[in-house]
């Protein structure tokens, strides 16, 4: 009898190593890099006295509407007020620069670095002005997805900065270019298509509201990723009864929280 | 939410009136005295030697009866209504025999179990496990045996962990318990019932509750299914067991062991299994790819006697199953792992007539993916691997107990738990562009329990006999993290200031009124009117695919408790060589859970092929059915040996409020078994049918009919001398081709498969 209880322990099998513990990475192609982001030093503007350091988020300046500060080296705050006025180096006809926002007391603002064809990247120059003191910070703005063209129109993503899972107060302003600057367009009706392509022709949408103007060609909704990954969001916008025009956001990444 | 209070305190309200007028009924009625002693003697077959310690009690009481002395002998208070005595011992199969009218000691011959499953529950509104559709043969699973019972149907995903169906109902509707634990599964989908994680070497009884009558087993609206673990057995210095089986289908193999060892006051039983198949073959020979599983056991208890008279055990299990295919889905189960520990005293309590008190603890560990499979080629979700995970750990504390006094007996029972649950799931595409996708499905929701059960039953004459319960349900549940919380506010478009806790009271009641027309014949109706807590995933679960119908379900805080009124009437006949019990049923549901398209969801992508659902409750369903077994004992009209058996079921079910049939209904079915015991051998030849389900939630649910199907099997057990035993046979005998109808997919079940077993005991 205790020979056959020893089998039996001998026949008991045992849990495998890397059960739960799967790389599945090896079953995948190449991962598509991730669209920059993080915060990125532009350059730096010495005025005031001071020496000040300009960031701009997702990865430095880009097509669009761009997140920027002003600080100290060392990341505090101006210490004295600022405005900074935007300029295209390329020509009005290949970029140009909308009003910038007024900078925080903590040096944030933000500025839309627009261009009428989105072919290709654009330079620029923030022009940083204390009191009469002025000085200058150049920078290219890449093409990448914060910025879409339909129909005489761009389409800049200003909110969320970071997508998360959950509620995201979702804004995009919308712009016109006349000819000779950018005009921002109001009383459009402006729908979303938020989408996740999943490969193989899979896909689904997640919950949202319906986006309401807040002037300045701006637009809000709120938007419910229900899971994170790399999500689209579609646009259709144009005047009520005309057929409208559409832009897509593709390759954005909502993070989990 | 205002429809939630008035449907709970308004069932309160009648609930409460209704308890009351029972209970006052049931007091005012006048008792019968007891006016007989049951005596009689339990003697192995095999052998004549008296059984010690066999367990002898009235069929269709639980809380009376006696064990027999160290001569085999045993004597109770007996009671009119007692009709029938169902003797169980371990290692030995359970009999019922008819009681005698008069002081005649009653002589009961056990025969040796082939069956690893020690002892069977019968109850009179229970479902029958022993007699007559238990197997006898060696169970090689747990689901062999729940297969084969009364009104259980199992939801197949493959060769393992099918998930119990009592008379159409399951899921949170039925109550799933392991020594009266809840053991909470921790996959979303539901591929984890608490049935997967007992083996038959750590099985010593199952009790099948059909309807929701008896409220002490569980918040349930449609019945039980409540496993017993062995203890460890007290005067029995060393005892011990080994058995090892093959199957030629899937080369599944199997080995167990279980040894109990008792010094004084002390005694500790162990346990042991290993199992595990490589795919099957469908009838006709089609291999049915990842099928195969792998899976361990082992079971710990150690049980202390107090110098009171009671007893105090601690007991552990834990079960480990692995690379666990499931043909009928999309993925497979790498691991599902449960834990389960108690500490336990049983014994004498003031103003009782014994209790039971435990406290626990039972965690769940469940992960799927589908590495194994080719997602390039399945019809949706193409291109992705989706490892999905789950974790869920319960806290508790249980006591039951009883008491009689003027006759009327009164058992409470009263257990509160604290369940914790977390599932998430990854994606993986395998096209070039696609991120990696994350999705929480149960972020971090808890409920806090608490039950209080309490019945009552007396004797009115020689021929009536009453019995009522009352249960009441409280819960207290909400969501720990706080994005999920702000998802379900947003979606349901709650208050800023809603934390998503819920708590409610969910009454429930039931009553029976039984009259023996004979002393062999009883007749019973009972009506019950039963609500259940839902589950959390039911209430906060996330995008949670749910395979039956192919949609992702959202969850509702304020879901509406499911309630059943039920009506049921039945005869029980047993007499020296014929049994028969049959029940006829109808329920009427309210608040079924059942989901309403989630537009919001896709509105806004054309592209888009996933289908989303809300969790939601139907007004109004109807479930109407019945069973029937009998066992013919032709030994005691000249053949000696043999016996045959048959059941039957038939459950029809339709939701009112969307016309069309509840899902995933068992269709009509049952077995006819014609069983030879010869001395040292026993045979039996089986026959299992089910008719073609054409009553279909095909708009709802997507369920499609099935063909009506009979497969049969041989068994045979020789036992050369009383320490080992030989069992073999054969499983669809003619390789018919079928599928179960609650398979998922239609996957085809098991071909023609040789079986062979062999026992040691000591």
């Amino acid at each position: 009898m205790t020979r056959l209880l020893l089998l039996a322990v001998l026949l008991a099998g045992c849990v495998p190593d890397g059960v739960t513990d799967y790389d599945w990475g090896a079953l995948q192609p190449p991962m598509p890099p991730p669209p920059p982001s993080g915060t990125v030093s532009v350059g730096t503007a010495a005025v005031g006295g001071a020496t000040l350091v300009l960031t701009a988020e997702r990865g430095g300046l880009h097509l669009g509407y761009n997140h920027l500060r002003l600080a100290r080296e060392g990341g505090a705050a101006p210490g004295v007020p600022l405005r900074v006025r935007v300029r295209a180096l390329d020509g009005p006809l290949a970029g140009a620069a909308m009003p910038a926002d007024a900078v925080g007391a903590d040096g944030a603002f933000g500025a839309f670095l627009l261009a009428p064809d989105t072919t290709a990247a654009r330079r620029f120059a923030l022009d940083v002005v204390a009191g009469g003191d002025t000085a200058t910070v150049e920078g290219t703005a890449r093409k990448d997805l914060w910025m879409q063209a339909a129909d005489g129109h761009v389409v800049s993503w200003v909110a969320p900065l970071r997508p998360l899972v959950g509620a995201n107060a979702y804004t995009v302003a919308v712009h016109r270019w006349d000819g000779a600057a950018f005009v921002p367009v109001d009383g459009l009706t402006v729908g979303l298509e938020p989408y996740m392509d999943m490969g193989g022709g899979d896909g689904h949408s997640t919950p949202f509201t319906a986006p309401v103007g807040t002037g300045g060609g701006r637009y809000t909704a709120t938007v419910d990723f229900i899971m994170s990954g790399g999500w689209q969001m579609g646009l259709a916008f144009g005047l009520l009864g005309q057929t409208p025009s559409r832009v897509r956001f593709d390759g954005y990444t909502v993070y989990d929280p | 939410m205002n429809d939630l209070i008035w449907q709970t305190a308004d069932g309160r309200r009648q609930a409460g009136r209704l308890v009351l007028l029972m209970l006052a009924t049931l007091l005012a009625m006048p008792a019968t005295a007891q006016t007989d002693t049951a005596t009689g003697r339990v003697t192995d077959a095999a052998t004549g030697a008296p059984v010690v310690g066999a367990n002898v009690r009235p069929d269709g009481a639980a809380g009376r009866g006696a064990a027999t002395d160290a001569d085999g002998r045993f004597r109770f208070p007996r009671e009119a209504r007692d009709a029938a005595l169902v003797v169980s011992a371990v290692g030995y199969e359970t009999a019922r025999v008819p009681l005698p009218d008069g002081l005649v000691p009653v002589e009961v011959a056990l025969q040796p179990a082939t069956s690893a499953l020690d002892v069977v529950t019968v109850d009179g509104a229970r479902g029958v496990a022993a007699e007559p559709s238990a197997p006898r043969h060696a169970l090689a699973t747990t689901e062999d045996l729940l297969a084969r019972l009364q009104g259980v149907s199992l939801v197949q995903r493959g060769a393992f962990a099918a998930e119990p169906v009592v008379r159409g109902y399951s899921g949170g509707q039925i109550a799933l318990l392991v020594d009266g634990m809840p053991v909470v599964g921790a996959c979303v989908d539901k591929m984890d019932p608490a049935s997967s994680y007992i083996e038959p070497e750590n099985l010593e009884s199952v009790t099948v509750t059909r309807g929701a009558a008896d409220l002490s087993v569980g918040s349930q609206v449609g019945g039980a299914v409540a496993f017993a673990t062995e203890r460890p057995r007290f005067g029995v210095p060393v005892a011990a067991s080994v058995e090892t089986g093959v199957e030629s289908q899937g080369a599944a193999r199997r080995a167990r062991a279980s040894a109990n060892v008792s010094h004084g006051a002390v005694a500790v039983r162990a346990s042991g299994s290993y199992r595990a198949a490589d795919d099957y073959a469908a009838g006709g020979g089609e291999t049915v790819a990842t099928s195969g599983y792998n899976k361990r056991n082992g079971a710990l208890a150690a049980s202390l006697r107090l110098p009171g008279g009671g007893t105090l055990m601690a007991q552990g299990l834990a079960d480990d199953a692995w690379l666990v295919g499931y043909p009928s889905l999309w993925m497979d189960a790498t691991l599902a792992s449960a834990r389960v520990a108690a500490l336990v005293y049983t014994g004498p309590a003031p103003h009782t007539d014994g209790v039971e008190a435990r406290l626990y603890r039972t965690s769940v560990r469940h992960a799927m993916d589908d590495r194994f499979r080719d997602v390039r080629a399945r019809p949706v979700m193409r291109g992705m691997y989706m490892p999905m995970a789950g974790t869920t750990t319960t806290w508790g504390a249980r006591a039951e107990g009883a008491h009689t006094h003027g006759g009327t007996h009164v058992g409470l029972v009263a257990d509160v738990h604290r369940t914790a649950q977390f599932g998430d799931m990854w994606m993986y595409s395998v096209y070039p562009g696609i991120q990696d996708m994350y999705l929480l499905n149960v972020g971090d929701a808890h409920a806090l329990n608490g039950s209080l059960a309490a019945d009552a039953r007396r004797a009115l004459s020689r021929r009536w006999t009453a019995a009522a319960s009352a249960r009441l349900d409280a819960t207290t549940r909400g969501v720990d993290r706080a994005d999920m919380r702000d998802l379900f506010r947003r979606r349901y478009g709650l208050a800023a200031d809603d934390d998503l806790s819920r708590s409610r009271l969910v009454p429930s009641v039931s009553a029976s009124l039984t009259y023996a027309v004979m002393p062999a014949t009883r007749l019973r109706v009972s009506l019950a009117e039963a609500g259940r807590l839902p589950t959390l995933v039911e209430q906060y679960g996330h995008y949670v695919f749910n395979y039956t119908d192919g949609y992702f379900y959202t969850g509702r805080p304020d879901l509406p408790t499911e309630r059943s009124a039920q009506l049921e009437v039945g005869v029980a006949h047993a007499s020296r060589w014929l049994a028969v019990e049959a029940t006829a049923f109808g329920h009427l549901l309210r608040n079924v859970v059942v989901g309403v398209a989630d537009p919001t969801t896709t509105a806004g992508a054309p592209g888009s092929t996933y289908r989303f659902r809300l969790t939601s409750a139907a007004a109004r369903a109807t479930l109407v059915g019945g069973e029937a077994s009998a066992r013919l004992d032709l030994g005691a009209v000249g053949v000696p040996g043999l016996d045959v058996a048959a059941t039957l079921n038939v459950v029809y079910g339709h939701n009112a409020e969307l016309h069309e049939a509840l899902p995933m209904l068992p269709p009509t079915g049952g077995m006819v078994a014609v069983r030879y015991r010869r001395g040292a051998f026993a045979g039996e030849a089986e026959t299992r049918w089910a008719m073609p389900q054409n009553h279909v939630a095909a708009t709802f649910a997507g369920e499609l009919p099935t063909d009506g199907f009979a497969v049969a099997a041989l068994r045979g057990t020789w036992r050369p001398s009383a320490a080992v035993a030989l069992s073999g046979g054969v499983e669809n005998l003619f390789d018919v081709r079928y599928a179960e109808h609650l398979t998922l997919a239609d996957v085809p079940s098991r071909g023609r498969s040789l079986f062979l077993t062999l026992s040691l005991t000591r």
